[in-house]
């Protein structure tokens, strides 16, 4: 059941006990109060008549009147004030009657000098009955006065139908503004519903709009919140398998032209008979492209392992550029370029070994960059590491995108060179784990200059 | 007269690939490995029966040079390793012949530059080998003055056999070549109709076969 509907009905039944409850007692409460308005005026009425009479009596009638006198007299004085419906008895005997009934048997225990009076049915018309009993000349006389009340009962009755239909028309207005209400608040409810089952669908740019200051509210704001987290994360995974996509697409690319040479050349070696210094030709494109495929796995290799986490740890800079030197220094000074090195600190939080691939990569590439005699600048100093050449420079639109796989800004001379393409891309992977970052600067013609800014320790912790 | 073509081509190791197998079927070549080079060169020079054209070249690339072909009329093969739909329909729409995806097997390239060149009617249609002439257009084959008759699919496999003489061609293109990829008859099909060859044009010593390579018409 829908919670409008629950608050509705709940709503609804105690409406409707309250209500009923009310015109209960409203409707007791003046029945009662007709009812003894009528009871006093009738007593009131029957003490005026029943003194009146016995006044009269008095008057008329003594020890010793005759017995058929005193009755007609009696008669007379009882006919003479009984204006309305009476009943006059003595001794069982009905002196005077215009009723249909005798009442006397309505009062079993009527006694003398008192009042009583007695509300009821007879012969199907409610009647309000006051007697009293007299006691006059040693004869004792009942005086009755009737009055029928049917009509005050039958407008009671309709008094009680109109509380029920007006109780009824009230719980009915109740019950409808109750609805009106709870729809009119619950209606952020239904667009969070709606909101969460687009965001179920896909849309994850889906906001809810609650104008309202209450805890919906509140609820929509944290719902919000979730469906911002949801997005990040799904765009995240999106570009994570995307980038993954275009990592393998260009692998596959990468792979496609040495295979071409190995297919071809092996083919050709196969089914001719071709002069022998082309054989030897052959043999060497053979032999080169599958280095250059080992040399591909090698790369890849390094930067699969490199998704594992590392541990860093203070280690010596002027040790890491020493390493450095004797891995570089013969090939550069075989290409007659000059490598400059300062360093004027101790130590950084890095993985050693991973740093100087890092480095030679880098110094790789400047080398690649620079002609003969040119200087290649390595620097250190508080929280960098510098590489600086002086070679051809990178053009500024490609400086984006130079740390994607196998993106190269000059794709035939950097292939020539023996270049993966990956060389930067485990550069920037390297630099990652390390939480550095990779700052490239460039001219063109005026050459390359490389920052690895590594976090500051003291503003990490603080 | 032989054809000439021109190999455009940057990775050194392909170019010099294309380049021996096409001087070894006979065919002349002028090999370059910059687009800028190529366009230059064609204003000297355009005297050339067809291109093998890389695509990613350095310097103008294949679709830039496209424009240069076609001012000289010279029919174009596109060469890449670009898979990709997209990239083949927009080779092929704007003037290529052919398109041909890396890897690829040496003598499917010939194949489709013979066919590219024979379209053009850039070939000759009349092949000699010894006392043997083969006459493609109509398909008929003669052995000193006496005519030979062929079943369709040995004259089939004569032509290539003679197209490519002194190479051995791997028995898997012949089947692809006359039987077609979807044929599953398997290689004993080729067997048959190599010895019926020999038989009817006596090439028992020429028509070699090359254990688990293929078969090679020989010109010793």
């Amino acid at each position: 059941m829908k919670l409008w509907m629950k608050i509705t009905l709940i709503c609804t039944a105690v409406l409707t006990l309250i209500v009923s409850v009310c015109c209960a007692l409203l409707f007791v409460y003046s029945r009662d109060r007709i009812l003894s308005v009528a009871t006093e005026s009738t007593i009131a009425q029957q003490e005026n008549l029943a003194s009146s009479f016995s006044q009269m009596v008095s008057y008329y009638v003594s020890e010793d009147t005759g017995l058929i006198a005193r009755r007609s007299l009696v008669l007379y004085c009882f006919q003479r004030f009984a204006s309305d419906t009476a009943v006059l008895k003595t001794e069982g005997e009905t002196l005077y009657s215009n009723v249909d009934f005798d009442p006397d048997n309505l009062f079993p225990s009527l006694a003398q000098e008192q009042q009583q009076t007695y509300i009821g049915v007879v012969h199907g018309r409610n009647v309000l009955i006051a007697a009293s009993q007299e006691s006059l000349l040693s004869h004792r006389y009942s005086v009755f006065i009737i009055r029928d009340i049917t009509e005050t009962y039958r407008s009671l009755s309709l008094m009680l139908w109109r509380f029920i239909l007006i109780g009824a028309i009230g719980v009915a207005i109740g019950a409808l503004l109750v609805v009106l209400f709870v729809r009119y608040f619950t209606k952020p409810l239904k667009s969070l519903e709606l909101s969460s089952r687009r965001i179920a669908q896909g849309e994850y740019a889906e906001r809810v709009l609650i104008p309202t200051k209450d805890e919906i509210a509140d609820l929509a704001e944290d719902f919000n919140m979730m469906a911002q987290a949801v997005q990040y994360n799904y765009r995240q995974l999106k570009e994570m398998t995307e980038r993954q996509q275009l990592f393998i697409g260009s692998l596959t690319h990468e792979f496609k032209t040495p295979l071409t040479s190995l297919i071809g050349h092996s083919e050709t070696l196969l089914c001719t008979d071709m002069p022998k210094d082309v054989i030897n030709h052959s043999l060497l494109h053979i032999h080169e492209q599958c280095e250059w495929l080992e040399r591909l796995t090698q790369k890849m290799l390094k930067l699969i392992a490199l998704q594992e986490t590392v541990s860093l740890n203070q280690e010596s800079v002027p040790n890491l550029l020493e390493a450095l030197q004797d891995h570089v220094g013969e090939s550069l000074r075989n290409r007659g370029l000059y490598l400059n090195v300062k360093c004027s600190i101790e130590t950084l939080c890095m993985d050693s070994d991973l740093m100087l691939s890092l480095l030679i990569n880098l110094v790789d590439n400047a080398a690649k960059a620079s002609s003969e005699g040119q200087r290649i600048d390595i620097t250190a100093y508080d929280q960098c590491l510098e590489v600086v050449d002086y070679g051809i420079g990178i053009p500024q639109e490609e400086l984006q995108r130079i740390t994607e796989p196998f993106y190269r800004v000059d794709k035939s001379r950097s292939k020539k060179m023996g270049g993966s393409g990956l060389g930067l891309a485990l550069v920037q992977k390297i630099a990652d784990v390390h939480g550095a970052s990779l700052l490239f600067d460039s001219v063109l013609g005026l050459g390359t200059h490389v920052r690895i800014l590594f976090r500051d320790n003291k503003s990490f912790t603080s | 007269m032989s054809n000439k073509i021109m190999v455009i081509e940057d990775d050194e190791a392909i170019s010099d690939l294309i380049v021996n197998n096409l001087q070894y079927t006979g065919y002349e070549f002028a090999a370059f490995h910059n687009g800028n080079d190529v366009a230059l060169s064609l204003e000297q020079d355009h005297s050339f029966d067809l291109a093998i054209l890389d695509i990613m070249l350095p310097g103008k690339d294949g679709f830039e040079l496209m424009g240069d072909m076609k001012k000289y009329h010279i029919p174009v093969i596109y060469l890449t390793a670009k898979t990709d739909i997209s990239s083949k329909i927009k080779g092929l729409r704007e003037g290529a012949e052919d398109y041909i995806v890396k890897p690829f097997e040496v003598l499917e390239l010939l194949v489709r530059v013979e066919k590219v060149l024979e379209r053009f009617g850039k070939l000759n249609r009349i092949l000699h080998f010894k006392d043997i002439t083969v006459d493609l257009d109509n398909r008929s084959v003669t052995a000193g003055n006496e005519e030979i008759r062929l079943q369709p699919l040995e004259f089939d496999l004569l032509s290539i056999l003679v197209k490519y003489k002194n190479r051995t061609i791997l028995r898997e293109r012949l089947l692809n070549e006359i039987w077609g990829t979807d044929f599953f008859g398997g290689s004993r099909t080729v067997d048959v109709h190599i010895s019926q060859l020999r038989k009817k044009l006596n090439l028992h010593d020429e028509l070699k076969t090359i254990a688990k390579i293929g078969y090679r018409l020989e010109d010793v």
